[in-house]
């Protein structure tokens, strides 16, 4: 699962802080078929840790802009938005 | 060479410092917020482990409100000119250097005006004076933590707190006191740093601390690496006010500097120099040590002698740095009665020794006695 957000500075903060709760998540640049105003970072992890990533968030303030998840079919990557 | 020279940056640099920037020349020097490849993370992740570091030591709330700049002067002006619109009134102290001065008086053609309170003659503001000078349109008021030409310090505390009870922002120019005295969050809203000198950092490095929730308008603007379609500058912070690529390998050489300034004990070091070399001064004749020497900074008023022969002298046939003249501040120099002579600093650091500064003080009595 992917969590965009505008920054990569948001997003090392939000990762870091993440691990703390047990998460593992790395930072990449957010694909540009999802990137809504051009070069931004998200965080990747798995899809079962939404809730304890949205929660780091919300403490630090951190703003996730859309979750999206991940899925490859045929050797192309498909991003779905997860609606709330 | 006898380098007591340190205010004006700090030399030699420790060693952990040094390979922290060639590691990152040599291993790792992708353009850091940039792309998504191993060696631009590496380089960002670097910033960001710098940008941690620094929150830490001055007690701030998130590494965001950490802005690297290329030096202490940048981080002024970002500051003053982020901060001040027309109409405002800013306070500044008559021992400013010309990086506060300049760039409070170039306001003044945006139609701001600048209110200068008069220091002591040690060169100590009183807070009380600072304060009474706020008027309704009183915005910020800058003041100078640890004088560069006499080593006095400043209450920045007392004026930053009682200015927020007024709700007047205050920037610390904290230039010569960052690692090397306490400075935290409480010293200003706004506090700028010098990465190479007390922090032991590499040149072009600098530091703004923005308190959190404080709006400021950009000094340049260009990319981030983030929101790229959009024609303005984003409003996160760093990004907001690091336009263009940052000097990843100086920041990664500044991340070691203030933790060696945390683990050696620096501050602890550069106070004991300090004393001493006071103590050396005060028993050479002819000479007189103005200001108060808070810290490792001297400022010493030759009777008979020009202070910058004196400099060339004790360079040349001593082997010993100083610094003679003005040293960018004339306001300084007027309130200490000293814009005609100048003054002759000696400015230890962490590397000197105390055989070091009995040296120099010997050196510098028999020039004069000459």
């Amino acid at each position: 699962m992917l969590a965009t957000m505008a920054s990569i500075t948001s997003a090392t903060r939000l990762k870091r802080h993440a691990y703390e709760f047990g998460v593992y998540s790395s930072v990449i640049q957010t694909p540009q078929q999802i990137a809504r105003e051009g070069c931004g970072y998200s965080l990747r992890f798995d899809d079962s840790a939404k809730n304890i990533v949205l929660n780091a968030a919300k403490e630090l303030g951190v703003r996730i802009r859309s979750f999206y998840y991940e899925s490859e079919s045929e050797g192309k990557k498909t991003y779905s938005k997860v609606v709330e | 060479m006898i380098y007591l020279d340190n205010a004006a940056t700090t030399f030699p640099k420790p060693q952990s410092v040094i390979d922290a920037v060639c590691d990152c020349m040599k291993n790792y020097g992708g353009n850091a917020g940039r792309g998504g490849h191993y060696l631009a993370r590496k380089s960002f992740e670097k910033v960001y482990e710098c940008r941690e570091v620094m929150a830490d030591f001055i007690k701030a709330d998130s590494p965001e409100q950490i802005i690297f700049t290329k030096n202490t002067t940048e981080a002024i002006n970002l500051a003053v000119k982020g901060i001040i619109k027309s109409g405002d009134e800013i306070i500044i102290s008559s021992m400013e250097h010309n990086s506060v001065l300049r760039s409070c008086i170039s306001m003044e053609k945006r139609g701001a005006k600048v209110k200068i309170v008069r220091a002591n003659h040690e060169g100590c503001v009183s807070a009380d004076d600072v304060i009474s000078a706020i008027t309704a349109q009183t915005r910020l008021i800058c003041i100078i933590h640890a004088s560069n030409v006499v080593g006095t310090v400043n209450p920045v505390r007392e004026i930053c707190k009682r200015a927020r009870e007024k709700n007047v922002l205050t920037l610390v120019d904290a230039a010569q006191s960052g690692g090397i005295l306490p400075v935290d969050t409480s010293c200003g809203d706004l506090i700028a740093f010098a990465g190479h000198k007390g922090l032991y950092g590499p040149f072009g490095t600098g530091v703004l601390y923005i308190r959190k929730g404080l709006k400021l308008d950009t000094l340049i603007e260009g990319g981030t690496g983030s929101l790229s379609e959009s024609a303005f500058m984003p409003e996160s912070l760093p990004e907001r006010f690091e336009a263009g690529t940052v000097n990843t390998c100086a920041i990664a050489g500044l991340c070691e500097g203030i933790k060696f300034v945390v683990n050696e004990g620096v501050a602890e070091r550069e106070a004991e120099l300090g004393a001493f070399f006071k103590e050396q001064l005060s028993t050479v004749k002819g000479i007189k040590l103005l200001g108060k020497s808070d810290t490792a900074v001297m400022g010493v008023l030759l009777k008979n002698h020009d202070c910058v022969e004196v400099a060339e002298r004790l360079d040349a046939e001593y082997n010993i740095a100083t610094r003679a003249g003005l040293h960018c501040c004339p306001m300084a120099h007027r309130t200490l009665g000293t814009i005609s002579s100048g003054l002759l600093r000696f400015s230890a650091g962490y590397f000197n020794t105390k055989d070091e500064i009995t040296t120099a003080a010997k050196a510098l009595e028999n020039i004069i006695s000459e």
